[in-house]
């Protein structure tokens, strides 16, 4: 599988620490499968005509450009499912919540972590611009300039060649199985 | 080179640890509700695989239940489909499921530490991010999405890279009414809500070793709401007298201590980060916007604008919008219209002890909803049998059914829209407890000064004379 570079505008919202429950509200949590989230993502935010998901200019947008600490708040897996359900693809900020950075990069959703100052630079530019996100070369390109981002070589193989936990886990069932004889006296048993 | 706690329960749970990839951590123990797990156990069914070890899996439901009193009148068909769902996951996995009127149903993180079944030097994980409660026992728990809870359903085991760790040292002897929600608001506020970001963090100090069992659960629970993903306290004689009264617990009580002393931090260990933070003379904390950081002392007035760091300033103004209150207005005589009492943050016995005593004799003051929802079937039982719930109705408080209830409010108990709640939970997020609804987080005893006085207020200005005993077990 190649992962090739995309290219859109970017849906901005210049707001620090939005949680997961601005992403999704627990109302849609209700599910017992993955499927219809979109209509959860950003619930109340969406309830503004002028937020740019309803807007027909960004209706193509695969790029969401945040503030800082995005994602904080809880577990729910929801919301990078809603995210991704929204046509969303990767998300720009100088800083993510561990649980939301780890579920979406589970789920194919790129979290690019970036100097605060150049986030700024990317929120100033015009809303209709177009940014490129090139995964491979670990760019993120405008029409002015070129950003870089740092990403491990582990989660570029989890993008680029679809690598999944589980089948990487699944390696290890020996090691696993002598892991847990030696563990098992100490625990508790239900 | 000695190591810290952290490090050390990390280094026992390694399974491979190979250079460019995430660690491959052993799970001990992991925790099941049926908001998060259904799609897990999906992926299971389609990969074809059974659960690793059932026995190291407990499931109960608390996110989607109702909390009246016969648990029957659903928020709506989808709630009761997920308990369903649940129910028929762990019967075909073989997961033990304390259900509704097991006698142990209850919000997850009341649950499992009330049986025992959190012990120091393990870990435990569970798809919710308040799973950093069971650190007060010294063990390393923290949330995990949908795809890892499959992952530990399957192989017992996650990927995930080695934390940094960051020691938070508390010092100095606060005010008589400070609790340890107020100690943890207070952490949230000095290196706010990204401060943890990427640290398991280690609580020390006098104030921590004085906090019975339930309120270093209060502490560890809010670990995420600073972004650190787990929080933890060492073990100590407080937690092996808990532990002694549990039913999973007290198993090989005595030949286990020998291995959970041989936790401590050694003498010389480093962290990556220390933080102290000096409570000495603190009063009681209140949050006025929608972080768990926006907090103030009770006695202190709403920052103004230009206090705040210029990078707080923004988000402060749209809170104070969501809120309807100002830059530089008191928190303390604010009118309130609901009061709630419950959460895996402030449900316990101590917690609704605490608030019985304040309300003992007294009113809910007119026009205030006052509602108290037990942590779990545990603790509802033993409220009763104190006659606590006596106390609550006669004051005019509702005493309703174990569950996670408002404070996430996906079960129907859900604050109406530009209401004030002062809430024992853990979130004051935009629309966490409804649409518009406004929550103030504060400690139980906060909770039930404010239901009496209609209003947030601070004690030391309240003339009648109120209960203070604290929650101490």
């Amino acid at each position: 599988m190649l992962f090739e570079p995309f290219t859109s505008r970017a849906i901005r919202i210049p707001r620090k620490d939005i949680d997961t429950d601005i992403i999704i509200p627990a109302k849609y949590l209700k599910g017992t499968d993955t499927s219809g989230l979109a209509d959860g993502c950003f619930a109340e935010l969406k309830k503004d005509a002028q937020f740019p998901m309803n807007r027909p200019e960004f209706k193509a947008a695969k790029i969401i450009i945040a503030g800082p600490n995005f994602g904080c708040g809880s577990s729910r897996e929801h919301a990078p499912w809603a995210l991704v359900q929204s046509g969303i693809r990767a998300i720009i900020s100088s800083e993510f919540a561990d649980i939301f950075r780890g579920n979406a990069e589970k789920n194919g959703l790129l979290t690019l972590q970036i100097p605060e100052t150049e986030v700024q630079e990317l929120f100033e530019m015009d809303e209709l611009a177009e940014i490129t996100i090139d995964l491979p070369e670990q760019k993120i390109i405008t029409e002015q300039k070129q950003y870089a981002f740092q990403i491990s070589q582990f989660s570029k193989m989890r993008f680029i060649e679809g690598l999944s936990d589980i089948d990487y886990l699944s390696k290890f069932s020996e090691k696993i199985l002598d892991f847990e004889k030696q563990r098992c006296a100490l625990l508790p048993r239900i | 080179m000695p190591r810290n706690i952290i490090e050390k329960i990390w280094d026992q749970h390694i399974v491979s640890s190979q250079e460019g990839a995430p660690d491959i951590i052993f799970i001990d123990f992991q925790l099941l509700h049926e908001v998060t797990s259904p799609q897990a156990f999906e992926t299971l069914r389609k990969r074809g695989k059974s659960v690793f070890s059932p026995h190291r899996n407990m499931a109960t439901v608390d996110h989607s239940l109702p909390t009246d009193q016969d648990r029957k009148n659903f928020a709506d068909a989808l709630n009761q489909k997920q308990i369903d769902t649940l129910r028929k996951n762990c019967k075909e996995f073989g997961i033990r499921l304390y259900d509704v009127d097991s006698g142990h149903q209850g919000i997850v993180h009341v649950t499992g530490p009330e049986l025992g079944l959190t012990q120091p030097g393990m870990t435990i994980v569970c798809g919710d991010s308040h799973t950093s409660t069971h650190g007060a026992f010294g063990a390393l728990a923290f949330g995990v999405g949908t795809t890892q809870i499959s992952h530990v359903l399957e192989t017992s085991c996650i990927l995930l890279n080695r934390p940094k760790t960051m020691r938070v040292h508390f010092v100095g002897k606060p005010s008589q009414y400070f609790r340890a929600k107020d100690a943890i608001l207070a952490l949230i506020q000095k290196i706010g809500v990204q401060g943890g970001t990427g640290y398991v963090l280690e609580y020390t100090g006098e104030f921590i070793r004085n906090c019975c069992m339930e309120e270093r659960m209060t502490i560890c629970n809010m670990s995420i709401e600073c972004g650190a993903r787990a929080g933890l306290i060492a073990p100590d004689e407080t937690t092996f007298a808990f532990l002694q009264e549990t039913p999973f617990g007290k198993e090989s009580l005595e030949e286990k201590k020998v291995f959970w002393q041989s936790l401590l931090t050694e003498k010389g260990a480093v962290y990556d980060a220390d933080v102290t933070l000096d409570i000495d003379g603190m009063n009681p904390f209140v949050t006025w916007g929608t972080t768990p950081a926006q907090s103030v002392q009770i006695h202190e007035n709403i920052p103004e604008k230009e206090e705040l760091p210029e990078s707080q300033q923004s988000l402060a103004e749209k809170s104070l919008q969501y809120t309807r209150l100002s830059f530089g207005q008191k928190i303390s005589g604010l009118p309130i219209e609901n009061i709630f009492v419950g959460s895996c943050t402030n449900a316990r016995i101590g917690d609704l002890r605490e608030v019985a005593a304040v309300l003992k004799g007294k009113k809910v003051a007119p026009g205030v909803r006052m509602f108290i929802v037990p942590g779990s079937e545990q603790v509802e039982k033993q409220a009763i049998a104190e006659g606590l719930n006596k106390i609550f109705i006669q004051s005019g408080a509702e005493f309703r059914r174990p569950g996670c209830s408002a404070c996430l409010a996906m079960n129907g108990d859900t604050i109406a829209s530009g209401e004030r709640c002062a809430s024992t939970s853990n979130r004051n997020f935009v629309g966490r407890q409804g649409p518009g609804a406004i929550t103030h987080l504060m400690s139980p005893f906060m909770a039930a000064i404010a239901a009496i006085e209609g209003k947030i207020m601070n004690p030391e200005e309240i003339e009648e004379e109120i209960s203070s005993s604290s929650p101490r077990l």
